[in-house]
């Protein structure tokens, strides 16, 4: 039904040329209900505005029913009077009273005599549970009810594909769950749907596919268990599991340790970590790099930590090292011994011609 | 019953101001001043008083340059002198001895204090190119002075009789081109507007002048500030307006023999000014309602002026509407050149005194055309409010919020309807307010079409003025007027704004 083919789109009115969208394909059938997630700034919303070209693309082809929309001779109103959009800020039309912003499009694009319109009109208020409201006007309304009505809006057309971009985002919490049900109802009827979103569990529930949007193109896709419950690219994997990550570079010996236990602090702090959390990563990230040094070779620091599993993992990876040292003999027993017990689990390998070291951090509920 | 008292619930802003105005009557008839203790023989006794002349005429001229001293108060008219004076915010008035003919200054309790000495000439003047008709004007003096039409004339309008005297019955040529004399109407009794039409001693004097060589006479009454600048565009051929002959005057204009010699004299307030106590308030008002209004049916000038002003403001209100929306059109327009023009042309609207382009455009821009100066007022005025309705429109659709054309283009409509349906709409129901304002203040902004020689509401008052020599009644008629037009306008666009909005 939508096909995309080598969608980019770069914005030139910024200071510097800022591209959002680098190459993206994909294919939508129709009855497919797809979330598009990913952080943010990743160019999802961009992407679904270039859908319906409220977003002029870069380079690329879209085609919708197998007609190519960038075309200049296409008729692009009536393209778009198949294809709903519901926005972020719900965008109703502040002068028309409920009632009217539901019928307008109908009466003056399809046609359709004022009766039957506003009976459809009624209909569909009373589907989103709004019917009441049909001559309130919209600003005497709630943010959830707006965006309940600007949906019924988008229905009022009998749009064949619905674009949800980011329907939830300006509303407080409370009234989330109002739209999002709303749309769970379009979902059984089986409308098509592309939905940004970042309502994860919703996404899982909803959704036949997701689209995961980094770096300006589709990083990853599948079905809601694949992305949600594994997720194949690291990326993907640190947004599902929310990974925050400090990096740090220690060069040789003799760099700035407190310094360095001074960064840790800080993340430990943001986090929320806890004290004997953050003594055991000191502990680790003092013991493992004078282990390390025996090598010459900067060492490269990584933590990660989880807001979704609380996972805390400390990652050493130093270049030009062929040998494994944790096993070794050599090494100190009383430092191997601190390092043990301030983990759960600790791997050792060799990648290529550097050595990792991949420590995860006791938590303190085990 | 129900009605008045809904509709006094309804305006109460509006019957509040007219109460405003009553009571501001009743203060401004009932003022009195002080009684003067001494009673000057000479200018030289004048010291530094306070003292009021028409701007512009020679005893300005002369009481600048000989008593540095005095306090000179400038204002538009005589009228407005003598008001100074009897309110006292003048303590003398120096003006022509033949200009309170009939202004009944013992009733108002002031006196003439002393006769000035020199004599000015007063001459009618031709611009330097039209020295043949000045010729012929001369000899035509000259001749009424010896077949003793002149002595007629001044016993017709000069003597104590002249508010009663209409203009004689005088044969006017119909063929030829018409002589345009410019003259001002309110200098009783040399040229003022009597039962309607321009009438006195130079109005007669101009229609045997025609009579004379021929051709038919056309007059047209200005502002007296504006009247050389008519006659050097090309307006007028001939200014008879009263005046003086100075010298610097002589410089820009041709002046011909003088045809009357005219003497100043001082007016103070009387000695024993109680001339007041005699009459109570009502009665008193009574009758300037009578001299104002009903007297050779005055408000029949009201009603000519008010149709004027009316047809300027609202001609001037449409087509500035349109010029607005076209000028915000090409504001909004991608071409640079366009933008740049537009935006040059608002600023210089904005920036411009509205009197001034008025002017400009009638005795410059307009000056060679054949154009009326109703029209003219209406295309100056029409600009001006364009500039600002266009600022107006401007701001109004940049402050719709760009999710409303998002929204609609999302819906499938065009750019164009989606403007007409969405971004129009909310944008006029948001600059309605200062468009209403800005409208309203247009009607006022029309009394200074005087300038331009147009009979308008302002000058009709002007004229009655000059003529029961009644400084405040006329403008309080007026103000009422003019209230009662803006309220209409503001119910009619109230009315239209409503009717839209609920479409």
């Amino acid at each position: 039904m939508i096909t995309v083919k080598h969608l980019s789109k770069t914005f030139y009115n910024t200071a510097i040329p800022f591209t959002v969208l680098r190459d993206v394909n994909c294919e939508i059938k129709k009855g497919e209900i797809i979330s598009i997630i990913g952080p943010s700034g990743t160019g999802k919303s961009t992407f679904l505005r270039c859908i319906n070209l409220l977003e002029q693309p870069t380079s690329g082809e879209i085609f919708v029913n197998g007609i190519n929309i960038m075309d200049k001779k296409t008729d692009l109103n009536a393209i778009r009077q198949k294809m709903g959009m519901v926005f972020q800020n719900f965008n109703l039309f502040s002068h028309l009273s409920i009632l009217h912003n539901v019928t307008i499009g109908p009466i003056k694009l399809l046609k359709m005599p004022k009766e039957d319109a506003e009976k459809q009109a009624m209909d569909l208020l009373r589907m989103v549970g709004l019917a009441e409201k049909a001559n309130s006007m919209p600003s005497e309304l709630s943010g959830g009810q707006k965006q309940r009505v600007a949906i019924a809006r988008c229905l009022s057309m009998k749009p064949d594909v619905i674009l949800f971009d980011e329907p939830t985002s300006a509303l407080d919490p409370t009234m989330v769950s109002e739209v999002l049900s709303v749309i769970r109802q379009l979902a059984k009827q089986g409308m098509t749907m592309l939905i940004v979103t970042h309502e994860m569990k919703f996404a899982y529930d909803v959704s036949t596919r997701v689209f995961f949007m980094n770096e300006g193109i589709i990083y990853e896709e599948g079905t809601p268990e694949e992305i949600f419950e594994h997720p194949q690219k690291p990326l993907t994997q640190a947004f599902i599991n929310r990974i925050r990550t400090l990096e740090y570079e220690i060069k040789n010996s003799d760099f700035d340790l407190h310094h360095m236990n001074a960064e840790i602090e800080q993340f430990c702090q943001k986090y929320a970590l806890g004290n004997d959390i953050y003594n055991r990563i000191l502990h680790l990230v003092e013991e493992i790099p004078s282990i390390m040094m025996q090598d010459p070779g900067a060492i490269h620091l990584k933590l990660d930590y989880s807001e979704k599993n609380y996972n805390i993992y400390v990652e050493f990876e130093q270049d030009g090292c062929t040998n494994l040292i944790l096993d070794n003999p050599d090494t100190d027993e009383v430092a191997l011994s601190i390092i043990r017990g301030c983990c759960e689990s600790i791997d050792e390998n060799i990648v290529g011609n550097s050595r990792k070291i991949k420590a995860k951090v006791k938590s303190n509920k085990s | 019953m129900n009605i008045f008292v809904s509709f006094l619930k309804k305006n109460q802003f509006f019957l509040f101001f007219i109460s405003i105005l009553l009571l501001s009557t009743f203060l401004l008839n009932g003022c009195k001043n002080d009684q003067k203790t001494h009673i000057p023989k000479s200018l030289n006794e004048l010291g530094n008083s306070k003292v009021a002349v028409v701007l512009g005429t020679i005893q300005d001229i002369y009481m600048t340059e000989q008593y540095p001293d005095c306090e000179m108060i400038r204002l538009n008219s005589l009228p407005e002198c003598l008001a100074a004076v009897e309110k006292g915010i003048a303590d003398y008035t120096v003006l022509d001895s033949i200009a309170i003919l009939g202004a009944g200054i013992e009733k108002r309790g002031m006196q003439v204090d002393f006769c000035l000495n020199d004599y000015t000439s007063i001459a009618s003047a031709f611009r330097f190119e039209d020295d043949n008709l000045c010729q012929q004007y001369n000899e035509f003096l000259a001749e009424i002075h010896q077949n003793g039409t002149v002595n007629e004339m001044k016993e017709r309008w000069l003597s104590d009789n002249a508010l009663n005297t209409s203009m004689p019955p005088i044969d006017r040529s119909t063929s030829g081109t018409p002589i345009l004399v410019g003259t001002i109407n309110f200098n009783f009794p040399f040229s003022f507007i009597k039962d309607g039409q321009l009438a006195g001693y130079e109005m007669e004097m101009m229609y045997r002048f025609g009579t004379y060589i021929g051709r038919p006479v056309e007059i047209s009454a200005y502002e007296f500030s504006s009247i050389l600048m008519a006659l050097n565009s090309g307006k007028i051929d001939i200014v008879t307006c009263f005046l003086c002959q100075t010298e610097e005057r002589a410089k820009t204009v041709l002046f011909s023999d003088p045809y009357y010699q005219c003497q100043s004299i001082c007016v103070g307030r009387s000695a024993n000014s109680n001339a007041y106590s005699d009459n109570n308030f009502w009665d008193e008002t009574k009758e300037v309602f009578k001299n104002d209004l009903l007297v050779e049916k005055r408000w029949k000038l009201l009603l000519d002026g008010l149709w004027e002003t009316v047809f300027i403001s609202f001609f001037s209100i449409i087509i500035g509407t349109i010029l607005g929306c076209l000028i915000c059109a090409l504001r909004m327009s991608r071409r640079k050149l366009w933008r740049g023009i537009t935006i040059g042309y608002t600023k210089i609207m904005h920036g411009m005194p509205i009197l001034v382009f008025l002017m400009i455009m009638f005795y410059i821009v307009f000056a060679p055309t054949q154009v009326t100066a109703t029209w003219v007022a209406i295309i100056a005025f029409a600009m001006n409010f364009g500039a600002f309705v266009s600022e107006m429109f401007l701001s109004g659709i940049q402050s719709v919020d760009h999710g409303q054309v998002e929204a609609g283009r999302a819906l499938g409509f065009s750019k164009r309807s989606t403007f007409v349906n969405f971004v129009l709409p909310q944008a006029l129901h948001r600059i309605f307010p200062v468009y209403k304002g800005e409208a309203i203040s247009l009607i006022k902004n029309t009394s200074i079409v005087g300038y331009i020689a147009i009979q308008d509401i302002t000058n009709a008052s002007d004229i009655i003025r000059s003529r029961t020599f009644d400084a405040f009644f006329p403008l309080i008629i007026i103000t009422i007027i003019y209230f009662i037009l803006a309220w209409i306008l503001g119910a009619v666009l109230d009315y239209i704004n409503k009717k839209t909005t609920h479409a």
